[in-house]
């Protein structure tokens, strides 16, 4: 095993790369010029509108995500019929999530592109690297001819466009966008079957909240249910992206905004890694923890568990986008209660979530017919289509006109989102797409609704995403973030389990000085100021 | 006689031992020589659309970044420490394992506990980090079950960095012992039963007779595996190191192998991850050599 992982250090990426890049050389040059070439004969057999989007059968390569939710995607309905309607044969490379990443950068790193990447979740640091380098082609010209739906959509929601924007005004990959307000909040669901056994009405506040878990406590006596758990495991990368940890953070008031841990006031953005606010709330976490409010095996808890645990109603408190797997007859949403600073913030996704959804590489040779193919999607008919499937078939419309799934969807023993994941690619997000109040309903449930009611008014009304970082500073910043990220996230997880000392909250202090959290936060007060520009 | 006129005569003469030995030769050329190539890109600013050989020197820049990075001595002493503690306790205890075995007279009983203790080895590390996670969970865990009737505080063993290094090497030694142990078995056998006759007639206890004869039989394949084994002290078992780390725990499970993960594989800094794995390698190198060295000059069992 250990010789393995030798090669797994170096070998591995060495070996590759050595092995891929000789061949990569040659294949470059002859694949630059037909680039051109095969635009212009391209262009003839292209319909500027309608269906089919070409005259002559094109084939494509794309490289997919296969989330956990999907079925084969060579046998997924709707792209079989989209490949029927718009004469553009599809070969999907599907690789699962688990080890997508790693895929990815390797075909990147050995130059075996696809023409595009779809449903890739290709981060803003990957766009603007391989972007800037070539790999990936500018779409915003492509777009504004071939894109009639984004070039609509980024008119309207002008904070979509600026985060997938790169520095340098090129737009490398295109997001999910998330028009759907109640798509984008984390609701808190408390357990209203537990609420009553305990004569509790919901918490307004931080210590009404304490002494709502601690009553779950009491009631539960001698069970493995569990007041409140926090799926540590699941919170990599920024853990405050987490649900869970988000909700918490919007609890305290704490904004997440540019897809990391900050706020903006006035144009000034600002970290609040070192804030009083995070303080509190880890002082809270801490008294949860030591009374075994919160789960003490939340470290090594991962998001399946939780949602396992959530199923069985084993737990009195979580955050969640949908009820998917909760019964919502026993959870329901409230409110979120104010801590001593008051003002909740409900922390919405961006506009356009899901960065990196599709991108178009340079190997490929029709990228204005890829265009149009992706394009379709943005739009009202095509996300339904995406969405739905084909009506009488996979969908009806109700006596209101909102669309349902057929009842072999709705019934499916394996739950609703396994089911659309055989006919479709939407399911585990992450789909190039728009998501809004006319194709989410049979997703976005009257429960969900509801919970989107109570957290309306506190929601921001303008979400920056994570944004593109400028070359200079992009390596400086990646290494920074890595380093950041895993400093915070073993510091709170260390101040939930053993208390928010002062001495030890100082030194937390500096050791994020000596990180350079001030240059850190400058990168995203640059990025900020050129979306203001 | 001309060496390179010998050297062609013999290639014509023996041209089968030749044939046999050109395909392993090619394998080694292919799979390990080629592919160091590559290994330049820790001094480049490696860029796949240029290639390697396109991509821009520059020099020790990632060494530099390496060394002044935040977690840098954290990584190097995490991993020095655990891979110490690999060796001392996981090195002995297939050897006095063998010993044992070899000691017990029954072949059904040898048998069955030789069978027992290497079956572990064919379990996949997944398998293992979670029969870690069940069996050491602080509220239904096997081991905390125990605690709690003995009277005793459970512990959170997955998620404390005092009990990382621990559980770490006891699953190793646990997995791993009875498949070490079955190469000094073979050594063991290959003793002259008579040594030990001679022994019993001069009236030597048990223990003596392992002191004195099993255990300086074997001090040559002891010697030698102890130095294979130093040549990859940096090399920790990394996909059990990340099936078991978390945020609680990282503060001793974070290694060089799981850094050099997280940001080569995840976030595709190969230069940078290129130089850490060359680094890694150059003290495997370096303390191989040495352990060699003091074989060598302490006994007449050495590597070369």
């Amino acid at each position: 095993m250990s010789k393995l992982s030798k090669r797994g250090a170096i070998g591995l990426t060495a070996f590759m790369l050595a092995s891929t890049a000789l061949s990569a050389c040659s294949q470059e040059q002859a694949a630059a010029p037909s680039a051109k070439e095969g635009a212009s004969s391209e262009a003839k057999g292209l319909n500027a509108t309608g269906f089919p989007i070409v005259n002559q059968p094109v084939s494509l390569r794309f490289v997919a995500r296969k989330n956990p939710q999907h079925g084969e995607w060579k046998d997924m309905m709707v792209l079989q019929e989209y490949e029927k309607k718009t004469g553009i044969k599809v070969e999907y490379e599907v690789y699962p999530m688990q080890n997508f990443d790693e895929r990815k950068n390797l075909l990147f790193a050995s130059n075996d592109l696809p023409d595009a990447f779809i449903n890739s979740g290709i981060s803003a640091q990957e766009q603007l690297k391989y972007g800037t380098q070539g790999t990936l082609i500018p779409l915003e010209g492509l777009i504004d001819k071939y894109g009639p739906n984004l070039k609509a959509l980024f008119e309207k929601y002008p904070d979509a466009k600026k985060t997938v924007t790169a520095p340098d005004g090129h737009i490398y990959a295109l997001p999910t966008i998330v028009t759907q307000a109640a798509a984008r909040t984390q609701k808190l669901w408390m357990n209203q079957q537990w609420l009553d056994k305990a004569g509790l009405k919901a918490p307004t506040t931080t210590d009404e909240l304490y002494q709502t878990l601690k009553k779950f406590q009491e009631i539960n006596q001698g069970t493995d249910a569990v007041p409140f758990a926090i799926d540590m495991a699941s919170a990599t990368g920024n853990m405050f992206t987490n649900a869970t940890m988000r909700g918490l953070a919007g609890i305290w008031g704490l904004p997440l905004q540019m897809g990391t841990s900050g706020g903006i006031e006035g144009g000034k953005f600002k970290l609040w890694y070192d804030s009083d606010r995070l303080k509190d709330m880890l002082v809270f976490l801490n008294k949860l923890y030591k009374e075994k409010l919160l789960d003490n095996n939340s470290f090594t808890l991962d998001i399946a568990k939780l949602n396992a645990m959530t199923k069985a109603n084993k737990v009195g408190m979580t955050f969640n986008q949908t009820d998917v797997g909760m019964d919502t007859k026993i959870f329901k949403t409230f409110a979120y209660p104010k801590s001593s600073f008051g003002d909740p913030v409900a922390n919405a996704g961006a506009v356009a979530r899901d960065l990196g959804s599709f991108a178009i590489t340079n190997k490929n040779k029709s990228p204005e017919a890829t265009m149009r193919w992706v394009d379709y999607f943005y739009g009202d008919e095509g996300s339904i289509f995406l969405r739905f499937g084909i009506e009488g078939k996979t969908y009806s419309k109700d006596a209101d006109g909102n669309l349902v799934y057929s009842d072999q969807i709705m019934k499916d023993s394996r739950g609703i989102q396994f089911a659309i994941g055989d006919m479709t690619i939407w399911p585990g997000a992450g789909a190039p797409h728009v998501i809004n109040d006319k194709n989410a309903v049979a997703v976005t449930t009257p429960a969900i609704m509801e919970g989107q009611k109570k957290i309306d008014a506190i929601m921001p009304k303008t979400v920056y995403g994570a944004p593109l970082m400028e070359p200079a500073i992009a390596e400086k910043y990646s290494a920074m973030t890595e380093d950041i990220n895993k400093f915070v996230r073993e510091s709170v997880s260390k101040f939930i389990v053993d208390g928010v000392a002062d001495d030890k909250w100082e030194q937390y202090k500096q050791t994020l000085q000596k990180l350079g959290i001030k240059e850190y936060e400058g990168f995203f007060q640059k990025a900020l100021d050129s979306y203001n520009k | 006689m001309n060496p390179s006129r010998s050297l062609a005569r013999s290639l014509v003469k023996h041209w089968e031992f030749y044939a046999l030995l050109a395909l392993p030769l090619a394998w080694y050329v292919i799979f390990q020589y080629i592919p160091m190539y590559g290994v330049q890109i820790a001094f480049k600013d490696f860029n796949p659309v240029k290639g390697i050989n396109g991509s821009p020197w520059v020099g020790l820049k990632y060494f530099q970044e390496f060394f002044q990075a935040y977690y840098f001595s954290r990584l190097i002493i995490n991993t020095l420490l655990l891979s110490l503690y690999n060796i001392v306790f996981g090195f002995p205890i297939p050897i006095l394992l063998a010993l044992l075995i070899n000691e017990i007279k029954g072949t059904a009983v040898k048998k069955v506990l030789q069978n027992i203790t290497y079956v572990p080895h064919f379990l996949s590390v997944v398998v293992v980090a979670g029969m870690a996670y069940t069996f050491l969970h602080q509220d239904t865990g096997i081991v905390n079950l125990l605690l709690k009737t003995l009277g005793m505080e459970p512990v959170a063993f997955m998620q404390s960095p005092g009990w990382f290094r621990t559980v770490f090497v006891s699953t190793g030694v646990w997995q791993e012992a009875g498949w070490a142990a079955i190469i000094y078995l073979a050594a063991l056998s290959g003793i002259d039963p008579s040594l030990y006759e001679a022994a019993k007639i001069d009236g030597a206890s048990r223990l003596r007779r392992i002191w004195h004869i099993s255990i300086p039989g074997i001090a040559p394949t002891i010697i030698i595996l102890f130095i294979l084994r130093i040549g990859h002290v940096m090399d920790i078992g990394f996909e059990k190191t990340l099936l078991m780390q978390n945020s609680l725990n990282a503060e001793s499970s974070d290694i060089i192998q799981t850094f050099i993960y997280a940001t080569g594989i995840q976030q595709a800094r190969y230069s940078f991850t290129g130089a850490i794995g060359l680094f890694n390698s150059l003290i495997n190198f370096a303390l191989l050599i040495v352990a060699n060295r003091i074989a060598r000059w302490k006994s007449d069992t050495s590597l070369w």
